[in-house]
């Protein structure tokens, strides 16, 4: 059972390697694309002779190279990453943090940054453990307060008011 | 003349402030594992937009070299690394403590410290002005030199696979292209979004590997170890005290010539310290079961590379790590370029930042030496306390430059960017490297080929450039040679 387990994990880790190089070599394709399109471009070399395509298309074959070269090596000597989660509950605690921050910027420019942070507070203080409705409400209106207060009234930051507060 | 005039400048209160709540903030970054000195300085970045830039660049410079002392903390209590350049100070430091001297190894980390600082300080106040003005000479194509000479950083900072660290460095250089092309104001790989027309920005992706990243696998990581020994007596006497500051002399001579070479900084250099130690002691077995000169060597080493790593930095523009590179990304916020017109231009910015390290210095040794049972305490403060802290300063850091909810997204990506790099153990450092490197290459590199009319015959017609290029070359012989020296488990980024 250990030694399957063990074959999983590696297949998995092997897989996320495998994915990576993908990912590399689009962006080195995406380089190159692009590369083609701006030294078609003639109006792009009146000021400097090499021009914004070929810096570009130069660095799309590199990435490409490299992420060959890394595909290839890590089908033969194998993954030394881990798996992104370890196990369910750090899953469920980093996808929660990540859902949380994602909220956070979604809320800023509809409600405002004061009340944003309010809530953000609140939900990341019980992501993070803390499990009192009451501690959790006092603390995230006083964190958010003070931030508000340092930030926007004294630093003279100037964040979204809110279309709900326009 | 300069440096007593930055001396009687320093000494205006809002300075004295900016340096004592860097000296403080940098020991708790180093105190507390899991937050290193470049994430402190990118989240704390753009809330210096806001101050005076003297202020600002004083506060983050002494957020850095404080944390070299900080770090010294828990690796010697508790036998983890405040922060990368500590590393090799758990091998000997966390032994004292278990012999119940670990009072005398945080003396001498501390006193180390501060002699390789006010060395390295020093150091800077005339050597600075001298490589300063020979830069003034340089154009185009010798910056193209100097900037590949300095992509040969993203060698040493790949940690145990060289493949990473390319593919991660050429990534960065592929960022650094998106948005508005430099020299010709051509969008590429914009995609017609206006948000990403203006290019990302360069604090925003710091935050975002440096500060979200770091919190996420701080926060998945879990709980710490708790240290329970006592610390005995403060002071070492006799063979051990002369011992410990001899090395600690050595190591800060070691850590300044060799801070001075791009590549070469506070997390790399201890090692050789450690192995210069070594090899030079009349008791070698003592090395790893609790040696004084393998805990002063290194510490001195770190401080002195980090007050080294700024004359390059602000002589050249070539920030030699990650923290370096932060902080040149605030003197380029703050309007001051990076460069031989740094200290011609604007001297008393650069010799008032300059005294602010010989203050800091002694702000450090008084603050980490009586405190020190504090601060060992803070080391055990909870992320879950921290984390929503730091979340929040991470957004707020992310919007301010610019003013947009579109750098703030992007925070997050690189966040979960950064979460996944560490993860999967990709280097983080070549990705930055790459990206802040990357602009100012390409630049450097295509006015290069326009005044040599297209020819890259440019680089070997100028002494300059040649050099360099050869350098790079002997550069990546030396360090591929060095790597293979260095134990695979110790390989890692940091």
């Amino acid at each position: 059972m250990g030694q399957k387990r063990e074959m999983k994990k590696e297949t998995v880790v092997d897989r996320a390697a495998f994915i990576e190089g993908l990912l590399v070599l689009a962006s080195g394709l995406m380089c190159i694309v692009e590369g083609i399109r701006l030294i078609a471009d003639e109006k792009l070399h009146f000021y400097d002779i090499f021009g914004p395509g070929r810096y570009i298309f130069g660095l799309g074959l590199v990435l490409i190279i490299l992420g060959l070269v890394y595909v290839v090596s890590h089908r033969r000597k194998g993954s030394d990453g881990e798996k992104l989660i370890a196990g369910k509950g750090e899953g469920m605690r980093m996808i929660s943090i990540i859902a949380v921050m994602a909220i956070y910027n979604f809320l800023i420019p509809i409600i405002g940054y004061l009340l944003a942070s309010v809530v953000f507070f609140f939900m990341i203080l019980w992501v993070v453990g803390f499990r009192s409705w009451l501690m959790n409400g006092v603390l995230s209106i006083g964190i958010g307060f003070t931030f508000y207060i340092f930030f926007n009234n004294w630093l003279n930051m100037q964040f979204p008011r809110g279309v709900v507060f326009r | 003349m300069d440096l007593i005039n930055g001396m009687v400048n320093l000494f205006q209160p809002n300075y004295l402030f900016f340096s004592f709540v860097g000296c403080m903030l940098g020991t708790l970054v180093g105190v507390l594992p899991g937050l290193s000195p470049s994430s402190a300085i990118a989240i704390l970045l753009p809330l210096t937009l806001y101050m005076d830039p003297t202020g600002s660049i004083i506060m983050l410079a002494a957020i850095y070299y404080g944390g070299m002392y900080g770090g010294s903390t828990t690796s010697i209590l508790v036998n983890i690394p405040g922060e990368p350049a500590s590393v090799v100070t758990c091998l000997d430091g966390f032994q004292m403590t278990r012999q119940g001297k670990g009072g005398q190894a945080l003396w001498i980390a501390a006193v180390g410290s501060f002699i390789a600082g006010t060395i390295g300080a020093v150091g800077i106040s005339f050597i600075g002005p001298e490589v300063a003005k020979y830069a003034l000479k340089f154009g185009p194509p010798e910056y193209f030199g100097i900037l590949l000479l300095s992509m040969t950083m993203i060698v040493t900072f790949s940690g145990k696979s060289i493949i990473k660290g390319l593919v991660a460095g050429a990534v960065g250089m592929f960022i650094s292209t998106v948005g508005m092309d430099s020299l010709t104001g051509t969008p590429r790989l914009s995609f017609g979004i206006i948000g990403i027309m203006r290019g990302i920005g360069l604090i925003p992706v710091m935050i975002g590997l440096f500060g979200i990243g770091e919190m996420f696998a701080s926060i998945e990581a879990g709980a710490q170890e708790i240290y329970k020994g006592k610390l005995g007596k403060m002071m070492p006497r006799g063979a051990d005290l002369k011992n410990g500051l001899l090395a600690s002399i050595r190591g800060s001579i070691l850590g300044f010539i060799i801070g001075l070479l791009p590549g070469m900084n506070p997390s790399l250099t201890p090692f050789f310290s450690y192995d210069l130690e070594k090899r030079i002691s009349r008791h070698p077995e003592k090395f790893g079961t609790g040696a004084i000169e393998g805990v002063g060597g290194p510490e001195a080493t770190n401080n002195a590379t980090a007050q080294a790593g700024f004359i390059p930095m602000m002589a050249l523009g070539i920030p030699t790590g990650p923290s370096l590179a932060v902080i040149m990304a605030a003197l380029m916020l703050h309007g001051l370029q990076p460069g031989p017109t740094l200290f011609l231009q604007q001297k008393e910015f650069v010799w008032t930042v300059v005294a602010s390290m010989y203050l800091g210095n002694v702000m450090l040794l008084i603050f980490n030496l009586p405190l020190v049972g504090i601060w060992a305490r803070i080391s055990l403060v909870p992320y879950k306390v921290l984390c929503p802290i730091i979340l929040g300063i991470s957004v707020v850091g992310a919007y301010a430059p610019r003013n947009t909810m579109f750098d703030v997204w992007v925070a997050l990506v690189f966040g979960i960017l950064g979460f996944i790099m560490r993860k999967r153990k990709w280097p983080i450092a070549p990705l930055v490297l790459g990206f802040i490197l990357g602009d100012l290459f390409e630049g450097a590199l295509r006015q290069s080929l326009s005044i040599g009319i297209g020819s890259p015959k440019i680089f070997f017609q100028r002494p300059i450039p040649a050099i360099f290029i050869l350098l790079t070359a002997l550069s990546v012989i030396a360090m591929w040679k060095f790597r293979r020296r260095i134990p695979k488990g110790e390989l890692e980024e940091n």
